[in-house]
């Protein structure tokens, strides 16, 4: 059983129409996410890793239905039988926070500066499950210490600003799980933390996985966080899944450039030079033709630039989006 | 320890910051920097080490005199850089310069480029007027950039572009020293990479030094000579940079090493360390070793006796596990 499902997942921009803007109105809307398609287990953390700007967080926002309101989603979110897209906004209201809830990535700017931390965690419980305050209270200090922050009964009390970066990214994460979701999607959770810290939030990230059995999306742009807390992941390029395979097999085994391009571009011996991908992630407007890695890819062939290449099966659960996927480019770069 | 022409020394430096706690509240004495020493060799590349607010940028910015110190010397070819007036001065700033860590918010959005990178050449004088252009035009040469973005402004570039301006404009007056203060933290992977391989490349070229900022430490094995890792304002061990990626010694340096996210280690693997403690606060530093509380390896005398920086195999190393 598979608890989430996203079929064919589009997202577009609206172009600006004001009067001003007459002249493009007749441009097509942006597409920043195109067709991506993939399957969340219970108690498995998938993980999606890509650059600034190829669309990770915008699917992340689709699937939560927090879309801003100039963009729009095509395509199938199929949660537990039931296809998102196709709810009310007061359906999904509900649904959100309480089966599919979110941690950001700025733990310092997505609290609410004057609310204690105990009542906007007890607010999600208070909202969902309708417990009134005094009981939504008391969980909001298991929950505080199932986030493992120490003297949970004081800390309630806390205003964001008397707690460090790693302790609001630990409240997140209690509210995230305050109604035990069924998804927990988690977009960059860690990158405005220390080392230290991080590592200390990823393994709490992974109790609750196993603690509560949740399906987990991890976002991020880190190859290494992806190595060592992923079941399975994907690569996103211009808002495109490139590759996406099981996590061992696509670190040991990668096969499009663009990941075998990451990989390379990561310091790890000082004697190995490194080698970068060239060139600059193309603007969502302004996509090459054809496959849109094949401007930066090292082993672009004429084919490529003509005709985009589907997200074919190289093995068991490996899907590789590159003609020249068979030939091992690995071992050639 | 290894030779080489010192070009930058600093020795017991220190910078105190005092805050209060309300209007009347009582004086708090924040500190920053205590009792830092290092030297900045000629060619090589010095890298600074710790989680945020251990004090390294701190330490950058007393050295490019954009901090004032509050005790300790500076040394600049073996002279106190707190003497230097006039003319010494202004070639001392000449000769350091430094690259920001977000080149969104470091270059002058009002400025063209070309502003931007003759500015120092007006103010320093190096070259005469009708040169700049052509300076200019080498400058971006030497970054990768096309000589056509000199009428362009900032907001035009992406971001690894205007790190590379940010670059350009650092090397504007040919330094001896660039300190880079979180230099890729802002940028992509791929971008990264393209980054620290410009940095090495004009590292041999212009036969640089560099003081490297990062909290990094993939980037500052790859990229330093020397590593000197912070804790709360300390150095607490600086050993060459094979030697202290190969056998870190400090218990804080394993445990950094630790947590680095590794594509090879084997997964599942727990990196040994259930580490649920907080940094302490800067204002709020614990008696004894500042590390004590987090430290899993830590002794009785731990607790009570500050441990100093010590030679010890080679290099320097500030911890009781190591003082017998």
């Amino acid at each position: 059983m598979s608890f989430l499902k996203v079929k064919d997942l589009s997202v577009f921009f609206k172009r600006n129409t004001n009067d001003t803007q007459k002249a493009f109105a007749y441009k097509k809307d942006i597409q920043v996410v195109n067709t991506v398609s993939f399957e969340i287990e219970p108690s498995q953390i998938f993980g999606i890793v890509g650059e600034s700007g190829c669309g990770k967080s915008i699917t992340a926002y689709s699937l939560m239905g927090i879309l801003p309101n100039n963009a729009y989603s095509e395509g199938e979110i199929i949660f537990n039988g039931q296809n998102l897209t196709t709810l009310s906004g007061e359906q999904r209201r509900k649904l959100r926070g309480n089966q599919i809830s979110m941690v950001f990535q700025e733990p310092m700017t997505s609290l609410n500066p004057v609310f204690t931390i105990g009542y906007q965690i007890a607010e999600v419980l208070m909202t969902h499950k309708g417990f009134n305050k005094g009981k939504a209270m008391t969980k909001a200090v298991e929950l505080l210490n199932a986030v493992k922050i120490p003297s949970p009964e004081l800390r309630v009390k806390d205003y964001p600003h008397q707690l460090s970066g790693g302790m609001r990214q630990r409240v997140m994460i209690a509210m995230a799980i305050a109604c035990t979701p069924a998804i927990l999607i988690a977009d960059e959770p860690t990158t405005a933390l220390d080392v230290t810290i991080q590592s200390q939030i990823l393994k709490l990230i992974d109790k609750i996985k196993k603690d509560m059995g949740m399906s987990i999306l991890l976002i991020t742009h880190d190859l290494g966080i992806v190595y060592e807390n992923t079941d399975r992941v994907c690569v996103m390029y211009a808002g495109r899944f490139l590759e996406t395979a099981k996590t061992i097999e696509l670190f040991k085994n990668p096969r499009h450039p663009y990941t075998i391009g990451l990989l390379k571009s990561l310091p790890v011996n000082k004697n190995i030079p490194l080698s970068p991908i060239p060139g600059i992630v193309p603007r969502p407007d302004n996509l090459p033709e054809g496959c849109k890695f094949s401007n930066r890819c090292l082993f672009a062939l004429e084919a490529c630039k003509e005709q985009e290449p589907d997200l074919m099966p190289v093995s068991d659960e490996h899907y590789v989006r590159c003609i020249r996927a068979g030939e091992h480019l690995w071992k050639m770069a | 320890m290894e030779n080489g022409l010192e070009i930058v020394s600093v020795l017991n430096l220190q910078k105190y910051y005092t805050t209060r706690s309300g209007f009347l509240g009582r004086k708090n004495i924040l500190k920053a920097v205590d009792d830092v020493s290092f030297k900045i060799k000629k060619d090589k590349v010095f890298a600074l080490v710790g989680e945020s607010g251990c004090g390294k940028s701190t330490v950058a910015r007393t050295i490019l005199l954009l901090t004032e110190k509050t005790a300790g010397t500076i040394f600049f070819n073996n002279r106190d850089i707190s003497t230097l007036k006039g003319k010494d001065l202004k070639a001392y700033r000449r000769f350091v310069q430094i690259i920001f860590q977000d080149p969104f918010a470091s270059l002058n959005p009002r400025m063209r480029i070309y502003d931007t990178l003759s500015e120092p050449l007006k103010v320093h004088k190096t070259v005469p007027v009708k040169m700049y252009k052509e300076r200019v035009a080498t400058l971006l040469d030497q970054v990768g950039l096309n000589h056509s973005v000199m009428n362009r402004y900032p907001h035009e570039f992406s971001g690894g572009q205007r790190q590379r301006i940010c670059i350009a404009r650092a090397l504007a007056l040919s330094p001896g020293v660039i300190v880079a203060d979180e230099p890729l933290s802002s940028l992509d992977v791929s971008i990264q990479a393209q980054i620290l391989n410009l940095l090495k490349e004009l590292k041999v070229k212009n036969s640089l030094s560099f003081l490297f900022i990062s909290h990094d430490l993939n980037i500052v094995q790859y990229f330093s000579d020397e590593v000197g890792v912070m804790y709360l304002g300390k150095i607490v061990e600086q050993a060459p940079s094979e030697e202290l990626f190969s056998k870190p010694m400090h218990p804080y340096t394993e445990m950094l090493l630790n947590c680095i996210p590794k594509i090879n280690r084997l997964q599942n693997s727990s990196n040994g360390y259930d580490d649920k403690t907080d940094t302490p606060s800067p204002l709020n530093i614990p008696k004894g070793c500042p590390f004590h509380p987090r430290c899993p390896k830590r002794l009785k005398q731990c607790e009570l006796v500050q441990p100093v920086l010590k030679e010890y195999n080679g290099r320097a190393i500030a911890c009781h596990l190591y003082l017998i």
